[in-house]
């Protein structure tokens, strides 16, 4: 499953299966599954795997995540709930990083790498959100809606653990909800997870945002593709869903 | 050995000029040196139509700050240069008046922004992706990979089409099947094919209707939503999967058909 693996070993996901060999006198990265990948490496590398910001497959059109919940929830005015949905698995094949390295006066922790290989189980699907002049492109998923952390199928689907504040003084009903996965920060250990927080507005508008902090203790967060490495972007780290919930 | 002291005009003398071409040369360089890093900084980060503007703003603002620090040594001060200014402008603007023109429609191009660097655009009778909006051109690439230089006098006074500044954008399908054939299983065939694919849009839904009772077929109109990124693969792909799919379901394409009756002579 997710995790660190040492060249040559294969991993197995489900029908997909990921394999780091030497082939006359190269080292070969080979995926096998329905569309077949091969890449030749210039040194044998240990692999890490872990799922990613679900929104680059089969392209990277978009930066938003759209949830359509199975059933619509009504949120009582001035109160908070807590749900669980799920969102699409993306898997991201990187090279290992090493634990530190030294850029003169800066000692960077994380090292960005570019990804290896990154594909998914999942079938995707777009939408948009808002209308077509001045909206959004979303991935779309459909989730039905737990109250406890759902079994769920790991490499298909991870769990959102989701804080809902209504702050309006009207009962609010959600049916979608669009998050900015720019600034998603997904945790995983067997499942993938990650702290999402929506706040309902009085004007029928809510701020969606991913929380920092691992849901569950002992989970890791993987490399990210949206990585900002420390440079200044002058955007919210949180989405405003002004076209409705 | 030149003598440096040597005054060429007023106070200026050889060496100032030397400093002067110096200053300039350090500014270009540092201009040159902090654009690269920029680029290199922000390549990922940052939207290329935005990169381009932020480049060209720092490296021609530094170049400026060092002619404004270096003119003093030529013995032009900007109280001077104002007044000055203001009249050569006039002279300028009268002996230059197409590159005026281009320059103020260069930048209103670029506050207006009806195109960004790596839009696709019809700009008159050219098509083609933005490659640079410059202060007094636009570069547009053909598709069919021409370089052509518009004067941005000529882009602002244009119609513009841009292909991809909302989001998403429609395109459609004529489709005609058989008379014989059913309609409403073409439907749902066509229906699975814009389902699977993954950039046919959710919402707004696509929309697949019989349109018109033709002369040799029955017509199916097609409108799909896709993003306005991948819209023209996505079209290009769809044409061929209802094709074989209405094909594998034994639904027929026909080719124009006449139906002829052919008289009996008379007293047959």
């Amino acid at each position: 499953m997710f995790g660190s693996y040492q060249f040559g070993k294969p991993v197995i996901l489900g029908s997909t299966t990921l394999e780091t060999y030497q082939d006359e006198g190269v080292y070969v990265y080979h995926r096998k599954s329905d569309s077949e990948l091969k890449k030749i490496m210039s040194s044998p590398l240990n692999l890490q795997v872990n799922p990613v910001e679900p929104v680059t497959q089969p392209e990277k059109v978009t930066h938003y995540l759209l949830i359509n919940l199975a059933c619509p929830v009504l949120v009582a005015p001035k109160s908070t709930i807590t749900l669980f949905l799920t969102f699409p698995i993306e898997i991201g094949v990187f090279p290992e990083p090493e634990e530190s390295t030294n850029q003169g006066f800066f000692i960077n922790t994380k090292r960005e790498e570019e990804p290896i290989d990154l594909f998914t189980l999942t079938r995707p699907k777009y939408t948009l959100y808002g209308e077509p002049d001045n909206g959004v492109i979303c991935k779309m998923w459909q989730s039905g809606i737990h109250t406890h952390i759902p079994q769920v199928s790991p490499l298909y689907e991870g769990v959102a653990n989701l804080e809902i504040e209504n702050s309006a003084s009207q009962q609010k009903e959600i049916r979608n909800l669009v998050f900015d996965v720019h600034y998603m920060r997904i945790f995983y250990r067997e499942v993938a997870m990650v702290n999402a927080v929506v706040k309902i507005r009085s004007n029928g508008t809510a701020e969606t945002s991913f929380l920092g902090e691992p849901p569950l203790e002992g989970m890791k967060e993987g490399a990210r593709i949206f990585n900002h490495g420390g440079v200044l972007v002058m955007e919210r780290e949180s989405f405003l869903m002004e076209w409705g919930l | 050995m030149i003598d440096q002291s040597f005054s060429l005009y007023g106070d200026v003398t050889l060496r100032d000029i030397v400093v002067f071409l110096a200053t300039v040369a350090v500014s270009v360089v540092v201009a040159r040196i902090v654009r690269t890093n920029i680029r290199r900084a922000l390549k990922d980060k940052v939207a290329e139509y935005m990169l381009s503007l932020l480049e060209k703003l720092v490296y021609y603002g530094i170049i400026s700050v060092g002619i404004v620090i270096g003119l003093p040594l030529l013995g032009l001060h900007l109280t001077g240069l104002l007044v000055a200014g203001g009249v050569a402008g006039v002279v300028l603007g009268f002996a230059s008046q197409s590159v005026v023109s281009n320059l103020i429609s260069g930048l209103f191009l670029i506050i207006e922004r009806p195109v960004k660097i790596g839009d696709q655009v019809c700009v008159g009778d050219i098509s083609g992706v933005v490659k640079d909006i410059r202060v007094l051109s636009t570069v547009v690439r053909t598709y069919d990979g021409m370089y052509v230089r518009i004067p941005n006098e000529k882009v602002f006074s244009s119609n513009i089409t841009n292909y991809v500044a909302y989001p998403a954008r429609r395109f459609e399908y004529s489709i005609g099947i058989g008379y014989e054939d059913d309609a409403e299983e073409a439907i749902r065939v066509i229906r699975k094919v814009l389902e699977d694919h993954p950039f046919v849009l959710v919402n707004p839904r696509p929309t697949v209707f019989v349109d018109d009772l033709g002369d040799s077929s029955v017509r199916l109109n097609v409108r799909v939503w896709a993003p306005s990124q991948v819209w023209y693969t996505v079209q290009m792909e769809l044409l061929w999967k209802m094709k074989v799919g209405l094909e594998k379901a034994g639904i027929t394409i026909p080719f124009p058909q006449r139906v002829i009756h052919i008289a009996g002579r008379v007293g047959e």
